[in-house]
């Protein structure tokens, strides 16, 4: 598999001038698939279901019912 | 699990060396166990003994997992010295994500304990890293909660190890290297993904004015397993080649780069 690392350079390049939603370190992945192209971006797939957080409190002496 | 270095700097300059309570969200490559980006949360609600995430952060973990490709990890936050352990507060925040997110079975929660002075990397006594577990059946009773009497829980919680991945120590120790030798590069902090097939590697980008330059790319095995360093030859990107004994010497193996990455520059 060979892999165009001229190409792998350049995605990763243009990520490092994207700004992204990510305040800390972002950045798209570069996916080099099984034939060797390199692509950007691991977008969620098809029937893939996202991570919902729940604005609960983190507390460290809430007490509860026994 | 596994972290990377930048991401351990990130927690304790924005959670550990401030009061309790703070917090933030973890993400990783998808399906691995390790933690690659930190998102402090500056908009959390916190008071001396308790953290809420965000509605902005919440918003921004659907927005990181479609557009960034990340996946989130868990989330992390401080308690008051001695509250080491995730509390009964946090199991039923704990119980409100498994709720949820009927698909996912696990989330890091890890503590982080109050530090006054940075301690260096390989330090790791102010963060406790803890994986919460959905289970089959109710836990009768969670010896980690303090010796709070809770409610039965469908969740466990589990003490991990944790191991860090130095990538950005190491990549400032070629930089620091190639600048004694007369190549001065500047690392972009940037963290990049690369998914080759089924190998998560992480990689950074030392460059100068002068388009000199190389990419770093490690695999979460690292170092056992050699890094991937590509560099320019007339306009051509390649790899560089290089002995690699990690698993025995690691700093002798980052000299050799150096050597093999000098003439590159010429």
């Amino acid at each position: 598999m060979p892999v165009d690392l001229n190409a792998l350079r350049n995605a990763v390049l243009n990520n490092q001038n994207r700004n992204d939603a990510l305040p800390s370190n972002p950045s798209k992945q570069v996916v080099v698939d099984r034939e060797g192209n390199v692509k950007i971006g691991t977008n969620v797939q098809p029937g893939e279901v996202t991570t919902q957080v729940p604005q609960e409190t983190f507390a460290h002496n809430l007490q509860l019912q026994p | 699990m596994i972290i990377l270095d930048n991401v351990l700097t990130e927690i304790q300059s924005q959670i550990a060396m401030h009061q309790p309570e703070r917090g933030g969200a973890l993400y990783g490559p998808k399906f691995q166990r390790a933690v690659t980006h930190f998102e402090y949360d500056k908009e959390g609600e916190t008071s001396a003994v308790s953290y809420v995430p965000s509605l902005r952060l919440i918003e921004n973990v659907k927005t990181v997992e479609n557009h960034i490709g990340l996946q989130f990890k868990g989330i992390i936050h401080s308690h008051p010295r001695g509250f080491d352990r995730p509390s009964a507060g946090d199991l039923m925040a704990v119980q409100s994500f498994f709720r949820l997110n009927p698909h996912l079975s696990s989330m890091a929660l890890p503590i982080v304990q109050q530090i006054h002075v940075p301690t260096e990397q390989q330090g790791l006594g102010f963060i406790h890293w803890f994986n919460a577990v959905k289970t089959l059946k109710p836990a009768e009773l969670n010896p980690l909660s303090n010796g709070l009497q809770t409610a039965q829980t469908n969740i466990q919680i589990i003490a991990e190890d944790l191991f860090v991945i130095p990538l950005f120590k190491d990549v400032n120790s070629l930089v620091r290297a190639l600048t004694l030798k007369g190549v001065e590069l500047k690392i972009t902090p940037k963290v990049q993904h690369l998914q080759i097939e089924n190998t998560h590697l992480l990689g950074l980008v030392a460059s100068n004015d002068d388009h000199q330059e190389f990419m770093f790319f490690l695999s979460l095995d690292y170092p056992l397993t050699s890094p991937i360093v590509l560099y320019q030859d007339n306009n051509q990107t390649k790899q560089l080649s290089f002995p690699w004994t990690g698993f025995d010497d690691k700093e002798a193996s980052l000299n050799r780069m150096v050597e093999a990455l000098l003439p590159t520059f010429h």
